[in-house]
């Protein structure tokens, strides 16, 4: 028995300081699912004083704007990446982005209706959210609100214990789940939180939603209806049902992300919608 | 909990620890440990079923313990009877009373009368399928006065509970492991080492193949129509992988568990798809439960002998209700009539058993004719796991229709190369041990350790880095 035991705990020892070695070289940012995250956070805190929009969003935002991204050469920077780092997460990214750039003059947040039900209890929370975002960096950017639902997610605290943090190593969250409605708490005070920023800079700010597939057609009235029975925010909700666009459902094999073909479609329908020169510029480019 | 999740890697090593450094010199207490640990696991699933396997256990305890001291045959039988009401009672009110009640307001709508059955839309307590069949063997063999009952209510109770194989499996027999519980076990480092192995195989063939496997599967069978016949035929064949990678990773994993705590489960799947025949197939895939059906269902009807219609009605029978065990659907069923349409030629001529060792033994490469019969016993079960995987028979028909069309030789859609290089990684190392107890028997004298470790290391890269998004145990919805 201690035999084995020595041997296991030397195994195990090994296999501890390799996650700390593949942690410290920041190696998984690279492999793991999550790493779109990872490349946005690098983007956001880059140098880049030509951006004059600056596209933050879901999964279908990236997957429509990350090939006009030229390093904002062009004007355009994009900062989408998926619908797990919640709103919160898009407001780090937006607040990483304009300590270090001054030159930006529009935001769009591109997001699927669902991303604002989102309150940090997601399942891939864990993965997509706290493990990029849940450090001493962000720390001072949390609401009480949100701190207080991140104390609910199990294991939160080992999020950077090297195991954990190189690895896709996630807790169930199901069992979690809070109730949102439509517009979780999060989601408000971070659109809010949002709003005054960019208000405080002068910059423009819209938030859209990507073309949706014909098949969600209803789902999208559900969800209309919900938020006008609640009316909050009306600032940024007036303009987002009502210019909704529907495009045909063999568009999206998946529902909600566009086939290889009809990207380039689907993103020059939004842009003419927006009708806005730079980014109707960058892809005349 | 899943064998996959952090809350197995913390229970598991405290379950342990007591166990060996804390309850070993008395059996009784060190049994009533393990009890008390089976049922933690269970309840962490839902407390609330407890009660069902509690109360099951209770049962068969006291059944059996009443067939020794009788010996009428009557009420002997009226017991055994008793026995087979409870757990079968179980299984018939939480997994198939909406099934048949569906089934049969189906069949009065087709004669055009309205009815309306009540659904008791209960959940349905995971392992139940399996544990209950475990007790039953046990009140079997009592009854046919195989083995004597057990006067320990702790061990038998731990028996039934045992929380590596509770849940999906091995299905194992009293014979085999209530003496187990009996004995005094010791730390046997080479065997709980090897059980190491055997569980790290386990997490490999569930993370790394079925996992990434469901991926690619779930979206092609969520829309079959949108696919050529090329990707539904991959779909279908990696569906295969799924399920084995699936089922037997979690069999490797209970039964190295197992291994930790000095106890020997069955050996539960034995490289499956190397079979030349579909008659070598149900000798290796889910041997507990082809064994336990044999056993206690064909032996008892009869088996392969008597007339001809005798014969055919055992099979059909066995492989019906074999497919009926794995859920509420009749595509289960179909699934288990299609296998039994594949052996009855071979089982009525005589030739099922064919094949008793193992393909290519003690050669690397197999010859062609190998190839070939292995190819289309793969074919054939993968035709069958078409309706296992489907919602519906009708579904399962377009699905097959819908592969043999001029599509079928258009480039397909893949998973990607990470997931072919994965397979191909585990069909490799399968395919070379399969001679052994499992994949992951490795000889510590052929191969230094510095080479072993190196292996584990990679597996474990392999699990981590490439491992597909987590997906519930197939196997525990039966």
């Amino acid at each position: 028995m201690k035999h084995f035991l020595i041997r296991f705990g030397i195994f195990l020892f090994l296999l501890f300081l390799a996650f700390c070695l593949v942690d410290f070289l920041k190696l998984s940012h690279r492999i793991l699912p999550n790493r779109d995250v990872y490349t946005v956070i690098e983007r956001s805190k880059a140098t880049r004083d030509k951006t004059k929009v600056l596209i933050l969003g879901d999964s279908i935002a990236r997957q429509l704007f990350d090939p006009l991204d030229q390093s904002g050469e062009n004007g355009v920077t994009n900062l989408a990446s998926n619908q797990s780092i919640d709103i919160i997460g898009n407001y780090f990214l937006l607040h990483n982005f304009l300590e270090r750039n001054h030159s930006v003059e529009r935001v769009y947040l591109i997001v699927n209706c669902t991303s604002f039900q989102n309150n940090l209890d997601h399942l891939f929370t864990y993965n997509y959210f706290l493990k990029p975002f849940y450090n001493s960096e962000y720390k001072p950017l949390f609401t009480p609100a949100a701190m207080e639902q991140i104390k609910s997610i199990p294991f939160h605290r080992f999020v950077s214990f090297p195991p954990i943090h190189a690895t896709f190593f996630t807790p169930e969250l199901n069992k979690h789940k809070s109730k949102s409605k439509f517009l979780s708490k999060i989601s408000i005070e971070y659109l809010e939180a949002m709003e005054t920023v960019l208000e405080e800079r002068g910059i423009q700010f819209k938030v859209i939603s990507p073309p949706v597939s014909q098949a969600g057609f209803e789902d999208a009235q559900i969800y209309k209806s919900v938020y006008e029975s609640t009316r909050r925010l009306p600032h940024h909700f007036d303009q987002y049902f009502e210019s909704m666009i529907f495009l045909p459902a063999s568009w999206y094999p998946d529902g909600a992300h566009f086939t290889n073909e009809k990207i380039k479609e689907a993103r020059r329908i939004l842009i003419d919608q927006l009708d806005d020169e730079i980014l109707s510029a960058a892809i005349a480019e | 909990m899943l064998f996959n999740s952090i809350d197995f890697a913390v229970f598991l090593p405290i379950v342990f620890g007591l166990y060996w450094f804390v309850f070993q010199r008395n059996l009784k207490v060190q049994n009533a440990w393990l009890l008390l640990a089976s049922y933690f696991f269970y309840g962490w699933w839902d407390w609330r079923f407890l009660s069902l396997i509690a109360f099951s256990s209770t049962i068969d305890f006291f059944v059996a313990r009443k067939l020794e001291t009788t010996e009428h045959s009557g009420k002997r039988k009226r017991l055994l009877w008793t026995s087979i009401g409870v757990n079968i009672g179980f299984l018939g009110v939480f997994k198939y009373f909406d099934f048949f009640a569906e089934s049969f307001a189906e069949a009065f709508s087709l004669f055009g009368i309205p009815f309306e059955p009540g659904r008791l839309n209960l959940i349905l307590p995971v392992g139940i399928s399996f544990y209950t069949f475990q007790t039953l063997s046990y009140t079997i063999d009592v009854y046919r006065k195989k083995m004597a009952p057990s006067h320990d209510p702790i061990a038998f109770f731990a028996f039934v509970s045992f929380f590596p194989q509770l849940v999906a499996g091995p299905i194992e027999r009293a014979t085999n492991l209530l003496p187990q519980f009996s004995g005094k076990r010791s730390f046997d480092q080479q065997a709980a080492t090897d059980g190491l192995r055997q569980i790290l195989w386990g997490l490999f063939k569930k993370i790394a193949i079925a996992d990434n496997c469901a991926e690619f599967v779930n979206g092609v069978f969520a829309d079959p129509s949108s696919a050529s016949g090329s990707t539904l035929l991959l779909g279908a064949i990696l569906f295969g992988f799924q399920i084995y990678g699936d089922f037997s990773g979690y069999s490797d994993i209970a039964i190295g568990t197992a291994r930790l705590f000095g106890f020997n489960l069955m050996k539960n799947f034995a490289f499956p798809y190397f079979s030349r025949d579909i008659a070598e197939f149900w000798r290796r895939w889910h041997i507990s439960l082809s064994t336990w059906f044999r056993d206690y269902v064909y032996i008892p009807l009869g088996g392969s002998r008597g007339p001809l219609f005798q014969q055919i009605r055992n099979i059909v029978v066995v492989f019906a209700v074999s497919g009926f065990w794995h859920g509420a659907n009749w595509t289960f069923i179909a699934w288990g009539l299609l296998n039994a349409l594949f052996i009855l030629p071979l089982i009525l001529r005589r030739k099922h058993r064919t094949y008793r060792d193992t393909v290519a033994s003690g050669r690397v490469f197999p010859r062609m004719r190998e190839v070939w019969a292995m190819a289309f016993t793969f074919l054939l079960t993968t035709l069958a796991w078409v309706f296992f995987r489907s919602e519906s028979i009708g579904q399962a028909i377009t699905y097959l229709y819908s592969i043999v069309q001029p599509s079928l030789f258009s480039v397909p859609s893949t998973p990607g190369k990470v997931v072919a290089m994965l397979l191909v990684f585990f069909v490799g190392v399968e395919w070379l041990q399969r001679e052994k107890e499992h994949a992951l028997c490795l000889s510590t004298t052929k191969i230094p350790r510095p080479a072993r470790w190196i292996l584990y290391y990679a597996l474990v890269y392999l699990i981590v880095y490439h491992g597909g998004s987590q997906e519930a145990f197939i196997y525990f919805q039966f």
